[in-house]
């Protein structure tokens, strides 16, 4: 009998082959039920168009009951976008991932979720505690306690 | 609910008056769990043994029972998610938890509230204590808390003897021990491991052990001590001494009950300590049916079931403004505490060996960690830590004072707390009575009377309690050096005296061994001699923390007993659009059917959650749904 979370993510994943994802969002690769990428994009009008970003998502043998560890790959030729809310490192500060998780929501929703997130963006500008938080980050953002303390997005 | 009660008012009223029957969760012709997504369809038959569903809230959400209550118990267990733990994600409805939740639990529960908030209390009053006085002022404070525990926890007869209320008199190390006994007994709370072991294992080896290890070899300070001083360096009685330690074993009263101060806390508490561990592990096997080293391991292990856990190794302090979070950075990732306010280095815990890979299957772990998770949410206090690491010195006074008292009724508990001949009796103590200078000899004739001028003791005689002869307790090992190698009358003639001059190298070795081995067994002989109230408060203490223990156990077991006998109350469909809802094709014509019949039916409609039937029987299946439903606990709930 495989696991629960086994068999929600193969739904989650059949789901997204059978349906495709919703638009500027792109499946990059699930082989196993660990580590998932998704590619993001930001259509129509905003500061980040034209901009493609890639999204981790990292899962516990818990999930759907614990969150999953989302945050943007940031490598040699991919940033994190510049958001007040997401972290250079591409660790992302937003509720959804934290305290206001539950099982309704799924891989996909996460995905609209931080795509209309940066959708809304005013400025481009890191998150204040940028350098700090960057220097120390663990290697998990789950590991982190975030204060969200900024309700417009 | 509240999204829209118009609405729902409306359904409600007109399925009443047309008698229309509300589906529940049993009329779904298709049934998905929000949590885990699997599906049931009515029409096609499972083959494994049917799951529980529930319909806990307003909306079309459904889920598996168990796998909701898996959710609200692991939100609950996290404090930023607690307050949303009961409510449905997509409408916000509350949820309705039912369980067995006896009396004591409550109680229990109550008690930990009531503690928590003395604990804030005492917060408040610490931090504003510490902002008024500063510096060297919470050093007097520290060592006016040492010197006040000292003297509960060994007993006001020996303090004036080895201490006394004057600080003039104290030894220089006073000054850095004192300070030391209430930053260790803090220190002891904040370790990550504390909150596994049983309680006051930490507590014993950082105030007890210590103190124990102090204080005996500690020299007698002050007045009283002057006096003994002068009466050992006479010349008759230094060269006595000189002659007990080397040919004789009479005047050395070496009691080997209540243990020696120095090998009880060398040996003894590791060893008690362990024991105890040992029962206490086993206990908690017995009562909980999972293992402490299990617990230890989940929480030890990284992947904690909860979406936004914190660190592993870290105590969390959550306490209304204030948040404190000590973190023991043992693994290879740095731990990062945005919102930190102070975080210390400490060990990580090193149990990682223990498999954990059973715990999916073992729900009895998993209730034990939920049940623990959830009252290191209500004991997780500042106030309430520190508060309670103070008071040790105190409580072991008290248990101390208590089993005293018992012990007036029984001889074996006499025997076992060593309680002196003198305080049985009601009059003070050997040590007591020369610390007043009011020590009298048998008759004349004896040592002291020669050896002291008459003058300080020359009250009326009093015939002493026992035959033995009287002394002065012998003095601490340091001054008995000082005796034999520079006495100004150590040079005194006797017929048979030996000096420490006139003995061999051999003699001389075999004194000194004598002394230093007299001193680690005894302490200095004055801990011997005196009223053991140090070895009662240690035995009060430990009697304490078994039964703090045992409070604590049956919390636990009482909370893991409420966690398994959980059942979220499982609703109808009302106000919910019935279109929108996929209902089974019977369903319909059953509508149809009672429509005709009474009314009351909707009223009595109990869901059946556990019911493997996939079409409700018409007319008779009122009763049997009615006992089914006494027999799970589960309460019909029509939203009217």
């Amino acid at each position: 009998m495989t696991s629960i979370s086994v068999r929600r993510l193969q739904k989650e994943l059949t789901e997204i082959q059978n349906e495709g994802c919703p638009v500027g969002i792109n499946l990059l690769k699930a082989d196993d039920f660990q580590t998932w990428f998704f590619t993001l994009e930001v259509m129509g009008d905003s500061l980040y168009q034209g901009e493609a970003y890639t999204l981790m998502f990292r899962f516990e043998p818990q999930y759907p009951i614990s969150s999953p560890a989302v945050q943007f790959v940031v490598s040699h030729d991919k940033q994190a976008p510049i958001h007040p809310h997401v972290y250079s490192n591409g660790h992302i500060c937003a509720s959804i991932l934290g305290s206001e998780w539950s099982p309704v929501l799924s891989v996909v929703a996460v995905c609209v979720t931080l795509q209309s997130m940066l959708a809304s963006c005013k400025k481009k500008e890191r998150p204040p505690d940028n350098d700090r938080y960057v220097r120390t980050a663990p290697d998990n953002p789950k590991k982190t306690v975030f204060h969200y303390d900024d309700d417009t997005v | 609910m509240a999204s829209n009660p118009q609405r729902r008012a409306h359904e409600t009223q007109s399925s009443a008056t047309t008698g229309q029957r509300v589906p529940t969760i049993n009329d779904l012709r298709v049934k998905q769990c929000y949590i885990c997504m699997e599906e049931e369809r009515s029409d096609t038959p499972t083959t494994q043994p049917p799951r529980a569903w529930t319909h806990p809230c307003s909306c079309t959400l459904v889920a598996h029972a168990d796998c909701l209550l898996k959710w609200i118990q692991s939100s609950q267990a996290t404090s930023s998610r607690a307050p949303n733990a009961l409510k449905c994600p997509q409408c916000g409805t509350a949820y309705e938890l039912i369980s067995k939740e006896p009396f004591l639990l409550k109680l229990l529960g109550t008690g930990n509230k009531v503690l928590q908030k003395c604990g804030t209390w005492f917060t408040l009053l610490g931090v504003a204590t510490a902002a008024g006085v500063a510096g060297t002022s919470i050093y007097i404070c520290l060592t006016a808390y040492g010197a006040y525990a000292l003297e509960k926890f060994i007993g006001r007869e020996m303090f004036d003897l080895i201490l006394t209320d004057d600080p003039t008199n104290w030894p220089w190390s006073a000054y850095i021990n004192l300070p030391l006994i209430p930053l260790s007994l803090i220190a002891s709370r904040f370790t990550p491991t504390s909150s596994l072991s049983p309680a006051g294992g930490a507590s014993a080896s950082s105030f007890i052990i210590p103190l124990l290890l102090v204080w005996p070899p500690s020299q007698p300070v002050g007045e009283p001590a002057r006096r003994m001083y002068e009466y050992w360096s006479r010349p008759e009685n230094a060269r006595r001494l000189t002659e007990l330690s080397l040919f004789g074993n009479n005047g050395t009263r070496m009691s080997m009950w209540p243990p020696p101060p120095i090998l009880f806390g060398l040996f003894g508490i590791p060893l008690v300590k362990a024991l105890y561990r040992r029962a206490y592990a086993r206990l908690y096997k017995r009562v909980l049916g999972s293992s402490v080293q299990q617990s230890v391991a989940r929480r030890a292990n990284p992947g904690p079931p909860n979406g936004n856990a914190p660190n592993d190794d870290e105590i969390r302090i959550d306490e209304g403004p204030i948040v404190i979070r000590i973190v023991a950075r043992g693994g290879n990732e740095p731990a990062q505490p945005v919102d930190a306010n102070a975080d210390a280095d400490a060990n990580a815990p090193a149990a990682q060996n223990v498999p954990v890979a059973a715990e999916e299957e073992d729900p009895d772990a998993a209730n034990v960690q939920a049940a623990e998770q959830f009252l290191n949410m209500s004991t997780s206090s500042l106030g309430r830590r520190i508060g309670g690491a103070l008071l040790v010195p105190v409580i072991s006074n008290m248990m101390g004072g208590l089993l005293l008292r018992l012990s007036k009724r029984s001889v074996i508990l006499q025997g076992i707390l060593g309680v002196s001949h003198a305080s049985r009796m009601g009059t003070n103590s050997t040590v007591r009575n020369w610390l007043i200078g009011d020590y009298t000899g048998p008759g004349s004739g004896s040592v002291v009377e020669r050896a002291l001028p008459t003058t300080a003791f020359s009250q009326p005689r009093r015939t002493s309690l026992t035959e033995s002869e009287p002394e002065y307790p012998y003095p601490p090992l340091s001054w008995t050096k000082l005796f034999l190698f520079s006495s100004p009358y150590g040079t005194g003639t006797g017929a048979g005296s030996a000096r420490w001059k006139d003995l061999s190298i051999f003699q001389q070795t075999r004194v000194g061994l004598k002394l230093v081995v007299n001193a680690m067994l005894g302490g200095s002989r004055i801990w011997v001699e005196s009223d053991p109230v140090w070895w009662r408060n240690s035995l009060g203490f430990a009697l304490f923390c078994a039964i703090k223990d045992a409070i604590h156990l049956l919390h636990l077991y009482l909370k893991k007993k409420e966690l398994e006998s959980r059942k979220v109350v499982n609703r109808d469909f009302s106000g919910v659009d019935f279109e929108s809802l996929d209902l089974i094709p019977g369903f319909l014509q059953e509508e149809q059917a009672s429509t005709n019949t009474n009314e009351r039916r909707i009223s009595t409609e109990a869901p059946s959650s556990v019911s493997a039937k996939i079409t409700p029987a018409p007319q008779h299946q009122h009763e049997s749904e009615v006992e089914l439903m006494e027999e799970l606990d589960v309460v019909a709930h029509d939203g009217q």
